[in-house]
C-alpha cells in the first residue's frame, strides 16, 4: 500500500461570489508515492501545484468542490483528526517571514508542541534532541527578526520536524532564499529523506540540484499530471516538450543537445549531475576536443593551452565592450558614483569608496553574496539612502524609476488600471506632450474595458522619452492586458513584477532600476522577463538589476558587478567574469570547463559545437 | 542574577508586595530606607536604558508633583505665608515630597522586577492562568518589529517619488494627483477649506497626512496579506487542536522555600507594627511626625530584613565570580 493515494482526483475553486468556479484547477489527479519517496512538483505558475499541495493537508484545504479521494495511509485526508493531521503531515510555505509566528526562535520550535498539548517534559525533550541534531544552538534564545533568511526557513522546518512528521509538504521553499542557502536546505532536506525516511513532497522552479535525487517528478500543466516518472526516464519523455523541457537540468539539456549527434551516447543513462555529466562528456572526448578546438591543432587540453584560449577569448570579445566602457571621467555617464561610503550602524561599514558609473544602453547586473549590499548600492543609486561621505551626481533631466523586491509595495489602488492611471498623472508625461486629463475623462477611462482602455486615445498619445513604445504597444508587450481589471493583489508574483515594471515605465523612466526581479519565477517567466528587459534595453532604456540568477545573468547581461567585501570586485562582462570563475558560475560552465572554458550559457554552447 | 534561581511566582509575590508598601509606607525614615535600599538594589543589578529614558521623564514630573500640590492644596494647619494673603501650608510641602518619592519608588520597583524577571517568565505565570493573552502577547512582540520594517520599506519608496532624482522640473506645475483619486471625496465647495488649503503650512500638513495615510494603507494591505499565511500556519501546525501546554517550566527550590518563609516572617511583622501605627504618620490635617522619632524597634528591622534579601544574592554572586 502506497502512503499517499490520489484516487480520480479533482477539484474546483469556489468564486469571490460563492458560486464553483467552471475551470476545474485539479483535473482527474491519479497519484501514487510510496513510504520515503522524494517527489519533485513542477510546473509554470498557476498550473495546481499549491492547489494539490494543500489538498493534503486538512487544516489548509481550499473552499470548492472536490471529487474523488486522496487517502493518507488508508484513510481519507478528510478524516483524519485534528492532532495527527498535524502531526503526520508537515507543511512549509514560501516565505519564510510569515509563517513564524512567535519571536523567539525556542518559542517557534514549541509552538506546534504546545498546540498538541503534550507535557511540558517532553515539548523539552524533543526541542533538545532537534536543536542537537540541527546544531542550532546558537540561535536557540535570539530573536527571529536577527536571522538570516536561510536561517528563519530552517527554523521553521524544525517547528515542523519537532511533530515527527512522515510527510513534508514543501511548497517552493527555496524561493525566496539565496543560491547558499538554497543549498543548505535542500541538503538537510535530502539527510531527513535519506536517513529518516521522511518522504518530502516538494515544488519548485530551478530544479538543477534537485534532480539528481528525486525518486519521482510530476509535472502538471492546466491542473492535470503530463508526466510523471522517475528523473532518468522523464528527461528522455520531455525532450520535445516546449514546456517542460525548460525545467530540465543544464547539465540533462547539454546531454540531449549532444546525443542528437552522437548517437553513443544515447546507450548511457540520462546524467543529471555535473558529475554524471562530465562522465557522458569523458566518453566522446576526443570528438569535443576537435570540435572545441576548430581548427586549433591539439588533443591535450593541459593549462597553457586553457590559458591561451582564455586569452583570445578576452582580446577577442573584450576588444567590443571596452570602446563602451571607459571607467573614469565619462561624459556619457547617467550617474556617477563617486568615493561612496555607506554604513547602517557605525561600526559596520557596507559600501567603502566605491566608484561607479552608469553608460546610457547599460543592461547591468550586480551579483555577489547574501549581504554584500546590492539591494543598499541599488538604493543609493536611486537616492532612497543617502550616503555618509561621497557624491552621487545625476545628469540633468534623468528619471529613474525603481522595482522593490517585493513589488506588492508598489500598489495602493483597486486595480491595474488606477495603478497605470496614477503613475502617469505623477509623471511628467502630460506635460510634455501637451495633454490634459480631466476628472471626467479619467472617470471615463476607468469604466473602459480593457481592450478599450489600452487603446483610448489619451493614454496612447503619449510618447515616452526613452523608449519607443506606445502605451498598447507597451501593455500588448507586456502581454498583461487581461490583467488590466484585477486588483493587483489578486495576481501571481510574475504578474505583479510585471505590472510593478510598467508603472515604473509609466513614470516616463530613463533608467529602470530592479531588485531581484527574478525571485521566485518559474523558468517560462523568466525567459519571458529576460526578452523584455532585452528589447526595453535595445529601444533605448538603461537597465541595472540585482540577480542571484547567475543563468539570467549571464545569458542576459551586458555589464557585471561583483560586490565583494565592502568595493566592487570585478567589473566586466558575465560571460568573461563567470568564464574565469570556477565556483561562482553557471552549470553549462561547470560542465563543460574542460573542453570550452569560455562557454558559460546553453546558446553559446550549442553554437561553438554546432548543435541543434 | 545568574547564579540562583527563583521561582518567577515568588518574584512576583515580593515585588507585588513591595508596591504596597510603596503606597502605605509614609513615615519618612521608612521611605527614605525603602529607597537607599531600593537604588542599592539596582546599582548591583545594573541601570538598564529604560530606567535612564524613565528618569528623564520622571524628574521634572517629580518637581511639578512637588510645586503643585503645596499651590492647589491649602489644607494643614502649619501655615507659611509668602506674601499678604498668599499661603501655602507646611503639610501640602511634606505630603508632595513624600508622594514624589512614593511614586520613584514604585518607578524603581518595576525596573528591578524587569531585571530579575524575564519576559519568558512572565509569560510562564501568565500561560497557565491566561493561556490565550500570553499567547497574543507573543504574537505581538513578533508582528510590531514586522510591521515597523515593513512600514520603512514603503516609506522609503515614498521618499523616491516625493523628493526623487528628478532634478529638473520640480518647481513647474504638477498635477494634483489626488484630485484623480476615486476613493477620497475631494469635492468640498466649503471656502473654510479653500482658506485653509491655500495656508502653506497647512497644505503641507494635510499633504503630510495623506502621505503618511498611504503609507500605512500600503503597509496594512501587505502586512494583512502576510498575517494569512501567519494563520495558516498556526493552523497547519495544529492550533487549537487541543488545549495549550506551555514549553516553560520552572521548579520550587530550597532557596523559594526560603525566600518565601522570610517574606512570611517579615511581612507578618510588619503588618503587626502597621496595625500598632508603626510606619504611617498622620500629614493632614496637622504634621505629627519628629526627626527625634527614631523607629529603633522589632519592626523597622523586619523591614530592613524584608528587603535585604536579593541584596545578600546580588552580593554573594559576586564574590563567587571572583
Amino acid at each position: 500500500m502506497a502512503l499517499i493515494e490520489f484516487n480520480n482526483f479533482s477539484f474546483a475553486y469556489m468564486n469571490s461570489d460563492g458560486t464553483e468556479s467552471q475551470v476545474k484547477s485539479l483535473d482527474n489527479i491519479n497519484l501514487e508515492i510510496d513510504y520515503g519517496d522524494f517527489v519533485l512538483l513542477c510546473g509554470p505558475s498557476g498550473c495546481g501545484k499549491t492547489t494539490l499541495l494543500t489538498n493534503l493537508k486538512k487544516e489548509l484545504m481550499p473552499a470548492g468542490r472536490r471529487s474523488g479521494e486522496i487517502k493518507f495511509n488508508g484513510t481519507r485526508i478528510t478524516d483524519m483528526d485534528d492532532i495527527s493531521s498535524a502531526c503526520d503531515i508537515g507543511y512549509l510555505f514560501q516565505n519564510p517571514d510569515s509563517q513564524i509566528v512567535t519571536d523567539t526562535v525556542i518559542q517557534e520550535i514549541a509552538f506546534p508542541l504546545e498546540n498538541i498539548g503534550l507535557p511540558t517534559e517532553e515539548i523539552r525533550n524533543r526541542i533538545s534532541e532537534i536543536v542537537a541534531f540541527f546544531g542550532i544552538n546558537d540561535i536557540l534564545h535570539k530573536n527571529v527578526n536577527e536571522l538570516s533568511g536561510g536561517q528563519k526557513q530552517l527554523v521553521n522546518l524544525c517547528s515542523l520536524l519537532v511533530l515527527r512528521p512522515q510527510v513534508l509538504l514543501l511548497d517552493e521553499p527555496m524561493s525566496q532564499l539565496d543560491p547558499i542557502a538554497s543549498y543548505e536546505f535542500l541538503s538537510i532536506v535530502r539527510r531527513l529523506n535519506e536517513e529518516f525516511s521522511i518522504t518530502v513532497i516538494m515544488s519548485e522552479h530551478k530544479a538543477d540540484s534537485i534532480f539528481p535525487f528525486i525518486d519521482k517528478a510530476v509535472f502538471l500543466k492546466e491542473g492535470k499530471i503530463e508526466f510523471v516518472d522517475n528523473a532518468h526516464n522523464i528527461c528522455s519523455e520531455v525532450i520535445d516538450d516546449e514546456i517542460f523541457e525548460n525545467y530540465l537540468p543544464a547539465v540533462t539539456k547539454i546531454y540531449n543537445s549532444l546525443s542528437v549527434k552522437y548517437p553513443s551516447l544515447i546507450k548511457l543513462n540520462t546524467p543529471l549531475s555535473i558529475r554524471e555529466g562530465r562522465r557522458c562528456l569523458n566518453t566522446i572526448h576526443d570528438d569535443l576536443i576537435k570540435i572545441s578546438n576548430g581548427d586549433v591543432d591539439s588533443n591535450n587540453l593541459n593549462h597553457d593551452n586553457l590559458h591561451i584560449t582564455n586569452k583570445k577569448y578576452h582580446s577577442q570579445e573584450k576588444s567590443g565592450i571596452l570602446d563602451k566602457l571607459p571607467f573614469k571621467n565619462n561624459k556619457d555617464a547617467l550617474i556617477e558614483m563617486k568615493g561612496i561610503y555607506f554604513a547602517y550602524e557605525r561600526e559596520n561599514l557596507i559600501l567603502k569608496n566605491v566608484d561607479f558609473d552608469l553608460i546610457k544602453g547599460d543592461f547591468l547586473s550586480l551579483i555577489g553574496g547574501n549581504g554584500v549590499g546590492k539591494s543598499t548600492f541599488l538604493q543609493l543609486l536611486v537616492g532612497i539612502l543617502k550616503p555618509i561621505k561621497g557624491k552621487v551626481k545625476y545628469r540633468k533631466g534623468i528619471k529613474l524609476a525603481y522595482v522593490h523586491q517585493n513589488p506588492m509595495i508598489h500598489f495602493s489602488k483597486d486595480n491595474v488600471k488606477e495603478e497605470f492611471l496614477e503613475s502617469i498623472l505623477e509623471s511628467d508625461l502630460l506635460i510634455k506632450n501637451n495633454q490634459s486629463l480631466s476628472k471626467e475623462n479619467y472617470e471615463k477611462l476607468l469604466k473602459l474595458n480593457n481592450e478599450d482602455f489600452i487603446a483610448s486615445e489619451t493614454l496612447n498619445g503619449l510618447k515616452f522619452d526613452s523608449i519607443d513604445f506606445n502605451f498598447k504597444e507597451l501593455i500588448e508587450f507586456f502581454d498583461i492586458t487581461d490583467l488590466i481589471d484585477k486588483h493587483p493583489y489578486d495576481c501571481s508574483g510574475g504578474e505583479q513584477q510585471k505590472i510593478a515594471i510598467v508603472k515604473a515605465l509609466l513614470q516616463n523612466a530613463d533608467v529602470l532600476v530592479l531588485d531581484e526581479p527574478t525571485k521566485g519565477l518559474d523558468p517560462l517567466s523568466s525567459k519571458a522577463l529576460a526578452e523584455i528587459l532585452n528589447s526595453l534595453r535595445d529601444n533605448g532604456l538603461t537597465i541595472i538589476m540585482t540577480s542571484h540568477d547567475l543563468d539570467f545573468v549571464a545569458n542576459n547581461c551586458k555589464r557585471c558587478l561583483m560586490l565583494f567585501d565592502k568595493d566592487i570586485q570585478i567589473d566586466d562582462d558575465p560571460k568573461v567574469i563567470f568564464a574565469e570563475n570556477n565556483f561562482y558560475t553557471t552549470f553549462v560552465n561547470r560542465m563543460v570547463k574542460d573542453y570550452v572554458p569560455e562557454i558559460v550559457t546553453l546558446d553559446d554552447l550549442k553554437d561553438k559545437w554546432d548543435l541543434e | 542574577m545568574e547564579l540562583t534561581s527563583i521561582h518567577p511566582g515568588v518574584y512576583l509575590l515580593y515585588y507585588f508586595i513591595m508596591v504596597l508598601f510603596a503606597f502605605i509606607f509614609s513615615d519618612p525614615y521608612f521611605v527614605v530606607t525603602f529607597l537607599v535600599l531600593l537604588l542599592v538594589l539596582i546599582a548591583l543589578q545594573g541601570v538598564s536604558h529604560e530606567l535612564k529614558n524613565i528618569m528623564k521623564l520622571f524628574i521634572p514630573l517629580s518637581v511639578l508633583i512637588m510645586i503643585l500640590n503645596p499651590l492647589l492644596n491649602r489644607t494643614g494647619a502649619h501655615k507659611i505665608y509668602l506674601w499678604s494673603g498668599f499661603f501655602i501650608t507646611y503639610e501640602a510641602i511634606a505630603y508632595g515630597i513624600l508622594m514624589s518619592l512614593a511614586l520613584l519608588i514604585v518607578i524603581l520597583v518595576f525596573s528591578s522586577y524587569n531585571r530579575s524577571v524575564s519576559y519568558q517568565e512572565m509569560l510562564y505565570i501568565f500561560s497557565k492562568k491566561l493561556p490565550i493573552i500570553s499567547m497574543i502577547i507573543v504574537m505581538a512582540l513578533r508582528f510590531i518589529p514586522l510591521i515597523n520594517s515593513r512600514a520603512i520599506e514603503v516609506q522609503k519608496l515614498n521618499s523616491l517619488k516625493s523628493n526623487g532624482v528628478e532634478l529638473e522640473g520640480e518647481d513647474e506645475e504638477r498635477i494634483d494627483v489626488d484630485a484623480f483619486n476615486s476613493n477620497i471625496n475631494t469635492d468640498y465647495n466649503s471656502k473654510l477649506v479653500d482658506k485653509l488649503k491655500s495656508n502653506k503650512r497647512i497644505a503641507a500638513i494635510i499633504k503630510e497626512a495623506k502621505t503618511l495615510g498611504k503609507i500605512m494603507g500600503i503597509t496594512v494591505s501587505w502586512s494583512l496579506e502576510e498575517s494569512m499565511f501567519t494563520a495558516k500556519s498556526m493552523k497547519a501546525r495544529g492550533y487549537n487542536a487541543t488545549e495549550r501546554t506551555s514549553y516553560l517550566s520552572y521548579k520550587f527550590s530550597n532557596a523559594d522555600f526560603a525566600f518565601i518563609a522570610l517574606i512570611i516572617v517579615t511581612v507578618g511583622i510588619i503588618i503587626v507594627g502597621l496595625l500598632h501605627g508603626v510606619g504611617m504618620i498622620n500629614i493632614y490635617p496637622s504634621i505629627d511626625f519628629r526627626f527625634s522619632n527614631l523607629p529603633f524597634n522589632i519592626y523597622y528591622l523586619a523591614f530592613i530584613v524584608f528587603l535585604l534579601p536579593l541584596i545578600y544574592l546580588e552580593i554573594k554572586e559576586r564574590i563567587l565570580w571572583h
